[in-house]
């Protein structure tokens, strides 16, 4: 095998660890949806644990990326792919870690209000379609996509603002009412990050700063 | 400097992408190479070539074997005309004048564009003689003239404290990296303008290599250099400015940085990426 033709299909390996963290933590999204509506704890449990998955995973990524930039010498495109790579990563992992999170309160705390609880679900699946659309947009190059998905992240942030601000409460318990707030927050910074990935695939593509 | 209006427009073809780029701080041009062109017999082997290269800059010419860039290297001192059957057309001023006319020494242009080749080719004389002759050549008879052209020559070529103690021995007992700094110090010892390299660094190890980019960098500060390389990671790691060619033609003309991280030309992304073949 030619050293080239070795070097593209370890880029290609990279390529696919990313899309396969994204495709546990695309998973990871709809599972949630049911431990917040069905108030699963179990499956919240299990949410936990399997956040050593996608950090397994991250590792390899780094890793791989250490290894392909030591013994190959990359420049222009295959240099921004790699560094893109490590930064995806990353923010794949904080979007596993938020998950967590979310997890977490789930199985102290069950929400009740309807408006809440489908403002919060809504949340988590405009973040699983940005994040599964980001990873189309890194497969088939597509600039126009990764620039939609960017803007995307305004329709989470809004979400973000009416839970923690509008008149929909009747929680009287604060415990709840905070539970409900972090819930929110943890789930805007999944849209951050998935924001964050969009631009990393900008750069990629361009070789610019998305700006 | 005052710039002819010809002479812009010859910037602004060389340079187009130059001119965008908001970072580039453009010293004065010392070559300039208008719509030149040259032929091996049938052999078309430059075409249209413009470029131009500036003051206190290292440039770096890029490109797979037979693209034209040591031909290209070999134009600008003329050294190219000893092959038999070279024909050229076009420009190729050197601070203004045009080096391919009739009327240009080319013993005095070698004397202002020095060169320094792939393989170390110091004679087969004493360390001082083979620093002190070029100097001698133009006249200069005085032992202490002599003395100090070579003691400063070879503390440019940062190698003086290597060989101070041993000038009369033979150039040949040194090592290849050591060879290739005294065959620098014998190009600088004439003062010149500019210096060549063709692959200076090609036959050396990883330690001297290191040594000669280092001694780019220092000599860049009183010399313009252009750099033919076949290590990429050297046209990155040492020069402002890199040509790529191919086929003749040159494909990018561009800061270093941009092409070896965001190339505007799909050839020059293939070839510094390794896909090209």
């Amino acid at each position: 095998m030619s050293a080239r033709l070795k070097f593209t299909n370890d880029l290609e390996n990279l390529r696919s660890n990313i899309y396969k963290m994204s495709k546990l933590l695309s998973l990871k999204f709809e599972e949630l949806v049911i431990v917040l509506e069905e108030n699963n704890r179990v499956l919240a449990q299990e949410l936990i644990y399997s956040d050593v998955d996608i950090n397994k995973i991250e590792i390899d990524i780094n890793d791989q990326a250490v290894s392909l930039i030591t013994q190959q010498s990359p420049v222009a495109s295959d240099l921004r792919l790699i560094i893109s790579c490590i930064k995806i990563a990353e923010d794949l992992e904080r979007i596993g870690d938020n998950i967590s999170n979310i997890a977490e309160v789930s199985r102290k705390t069950q929400i009740l209000n309807k408006q809440i609880l489908l403002r919060l679900t809504t949340m988590i699946r405009l973040a699983k379609l940005m994040l599964d659309d980001a990873m189309v947009a890194m497969k088939k190059d597509d600039l126009s996509l990764v620039n939609e998905i960017i803007e995307r992240d305004q329709d989470i942030d809004q979400i973000f603002v009416q839970v923690t601000l509008s008149d929909i409460y009747e929680e009287t318990d604060a415990f709840v009412t905070g539970q409900i707030q972090l819930t929110a927050k943890y789930l805007e910074r999944i849209g951050d990050h998935i924001e964050n990935i969009g631009e990393h695939i900008y750069f990629t593509l361009t070789g610019k700063r998305y700006k | 400097m005052i710039m002819t209006k010809e002479k812009t427009s010859a910037i602004h073809l060389a340079n187009k992408d130059l001119e965008s780029s908001p970072t580039v701080t453009q010293n004065n041009e010392i070559f300039i190479a208008k719509n030149f062109n040259l032929w091996y017999g049938e052999n078309h082997a430059l075409k249209d070539i413009n470029l131009s290269f500036h003051e206190n800059e290292i440039s770096a010419i890029i490109g797979p074997s037979g693209c034209g860039k040591s031909t290209f290297i070999k134009s600008l001192n003329r050294m190219v005309e000893m092959v038999p059957g070279v024909l050229t057309e076009g420009e190729i001023l050197y601070r203004d004048k045009n080096i391919l006319d009739k009327d240009m020494s080319v013993e005095e242009l070698r004397t202002k564009v020095g060169m320094v080749f792939q393989k170390p080719n110091p004679f087969p004389k004493s360390i001082y003689d083979n620093v002190s002759y070029g100097p001698r050549i133009h006249g200069i008879k005085d032992k202490k003239t002599l003395d100090l052209i070579v003691e400063k020559s070879l503390r440019q070529a940062a190698i003086w404290d290597e060989v101070k103690d041993r000038l009369n021995d033979n150039a040949y007992g040194l090592s290849g990296g050591q060879q290739q700094r005294i065959c620098i110090a014998r190009t600088l010892a004439v003062e010149p303008d500019i210096v060549l390299m063709d692959e200076p660094t090609s036959a050396l190890d990883p330690i001297s290599t290191i040594k000669i980019e280092d001694l780019m960098q220092e000599l860049k500060k009183e010399y313009s250099i252009i750099i033919v390389t076949h290590n990429m990671q050297q046209a990155a790691r040492v020069s402002d400015k890199t040509a790529f060619f191919y086929q003749g033609n040159v494909i990018e003309f561009n800061d270093t940085n941009i092409i070896f991280e965001n190339p505007h030309d799909k050839r020059t992304e293939d070839y510094v990426t390794g896909r090209f073949g």
